[in-house]
């Protein structure tokens, strides 16, 4: 409670000079693009965003961002805009009983688009996640829940345990998350009750002597299905209706000196709408371009 | 419920240490014994017998440094930072306090917070070495890279026997896909301190 009152005192005196060297702000500008295959509705996908976030020393932190995505329809439907408005605070806990850092954060996100139908519009999502990291970083763990409110009483509920481990002394890291999600409405869900998914996330540092000065590449499977998802890593809300089966994708990320930070991510993302018997493809490129002020 | 154990602990072995030295040097102070504890390495209790003293005016300051240092080395790095806090709250121009203060919070990778308290150090004593030392473990904590490669070629020129600012400096100009650099002042390291095994594996002098 004490670091509670203690972070949101910080974040009132966020402006205060004395406090200049105590916040580490860093922002990112994220732009995307997609193009749908073999779809019967769908055509392409824009979308843009900037996320700002200020650590206070060690403490904890929170993040601020905006996203706006653009998903262009076949003609006689219409384009669907969106405007999504995110926000996380995290705190950091140590005790001398565990070897690491307890994190507590708390997600929320308020979406709203032009859907006609009214099923994908004023979304809300809260979510909370409490993560333990050690210090030799090669154990990592969390159990994460998410509470996503859609209109005309429909509800998600998804809950994500997630184990990481670091190996080849530093350099890999590899991260399993399970996605179990449950929702409220058959019918509003492609006739599902639940969906269950396993996503794993590979990361490697190429260190010293780096291949074409890449800091590091990271591969990305979704397996199993889900739908309605909340990813909180990258703060986006899968909240437009069709069934993800997989999606797969590849980044590369570099850095520039102490402050600057390029990641380039392509990807492949396979999609079903039973409904309408449509499955089609999500290919899509992103690109992330950090600043540590 | 975790605190009050703890305040049980520290209690009785308070009674203990305090009994046990009563017996065996009926004359020494809570320092001496204090001492005479750390160097057998009983920290628990070496810091147990100075329990009193922690709010006693005249030596609490000096007492609340030795008991973060006590804490410390047995690993209770959250007791150690209150225990540093109090000491700097007493004296607030304290470098010991401060420097005492960079140890476990660097142990918890708390690299903001130690390069913190070691700026404020460098702010009053510009090249006091310890502090210099710890923000650049600091700056490689959060692999400063850039920061880090100036600030070790800073302080070598100001301690040029040192081997340390060498090593960070080698290590920063590594990551910077320097090798040459790097090279260089692995070499530089290895005139200072001949067995560096650091700088003997990349430099494949020593073999292994």
């Amino acid at each position: 409670m004490r670091k509670l009152a203690t972070l949101c005192l910080g974040l009132l005196l966020c402006q205060n000079a004395y406090a200049e060297d105590d916040w580490y702000v860093k922002s990112d500008i994220q732009s995307m693009t997609g193009q749908y295959a073999n779809s019967t509705q769908r055509s392409s996908l824009t979308a843009g965003g900037l996320f700002l976030s200020a650590d206070y020393l060690d403490h904890g932190g929170f993040t601020l961002g905006y996203n706006y995505t653009n998903i262009k329809f076949k003609a006689p439907l219409k384009d669907i805009k969106q405007h999504d408005i995110t926000g996380n605070i995290r705190m950091n806990f140590r005790t001398d009983s565990l070897p690491g850092v307890l994190t507590l954060r708390f997600d929320v996100h308020g979406i709203n688009n032009n859907d006609v139908t009214g099923n994908t519009d004023a979304v809300k999502t809260y979510g909370a996640q409490l993560s333990f990291v050690n210090y030799a970083k090669s154990m990592y763990m969390d159990l994460g829940y998410n509470y996503s409110r859609y209109q005309f009483k429909f509800n998600v509920q998804q809950f994500t345990p997630t184990l990481g481990m670091g190996f080849n002394e530093g350099a890999d890291w590899l991260q399993l998350r399970g996605y179990l999600i449950r929702l409220s409405d058959k019918n509003r869900a492609q006739g599902k009750g639940q969906t269950n998914a396993l996503e794993a996330k590979w990361t490697h540092w190429f260190g010293v002597n780096n291949f074409l000065a890449v800091d590091n590449l990271r591969a990305n499977a979704v397996l199993g299905e889900r739908i309605y998802a909340v990813d909180n890593d990258s703060s986006s809300v899968y909240n437009l209706s069709d069934l993800q089966t997989a999606g797969y994708s590849l980044g590369l990320e570099w850095k520039f000196g102490d402050h600057m930070s390029v990641l380039f991510v392509a990807g492949l993302e396979k999609y079903e709408n039973k409904l309408i018997k449509d499955k089609y493809d999500s290919r899509m490129a992103y690109i992330d371009l950090g600043y540590q002020w | 419920m975790i605190s009050m154990k703890r305040s049980f602990q520290v209690a009785a072995l308070c009674c203990v240490a305090w009994v046990s030295s009563a017996h065996a040097e009926e004359k020494s102070t809570p320092w001496q014994t204090s001492y005479a504890l750390e160097a057998s390495g009983q920290y628990e209790q070496a810091a147990a017998v100075l329990v009193p003293l922690l709010n006693h005016s005249a030596s609490s300051e000096f007492a609340l440094l030795r008991y973060g240092w006590l804490n410390y080395l047995q690993g209770h790095y959250n007791d150690a930072i209150r225990a540093y806090d109090r000491a700097l709250n007493r004296n607030t121009r304290s470098i010991d306090a401060r420097l005492g203060m960079t140890l476990p919070l660097m142990v918890q990778q708390r690299w903001r917070e130690a390069s913190k308290y070691a700026k404020q150090v460098i702010a009053v004593s510009p090249w006091n070495y310890a502090a210099h030392e710890r923000l650049m473990a600091c700056e490689e904590g959060l692999k400063k890279w850039e920061t880090l490669a100036k600030h070790a070629r800073d302080l070598s020129s100001y301690y040029p026997s040192s081997a340390a600012p060498y090593v960070y400096l080698a290590r920063a100009e590594l990551w910077l896909g320097n090798t040459n650099k790097a090279h260089d002042a692995y070499q530089q390291v290895l005139e200072r301190q001949t067995n560096h095994i650091e700088a003997l594996r990349y430099l494949k002098v020593g073999g292994e």
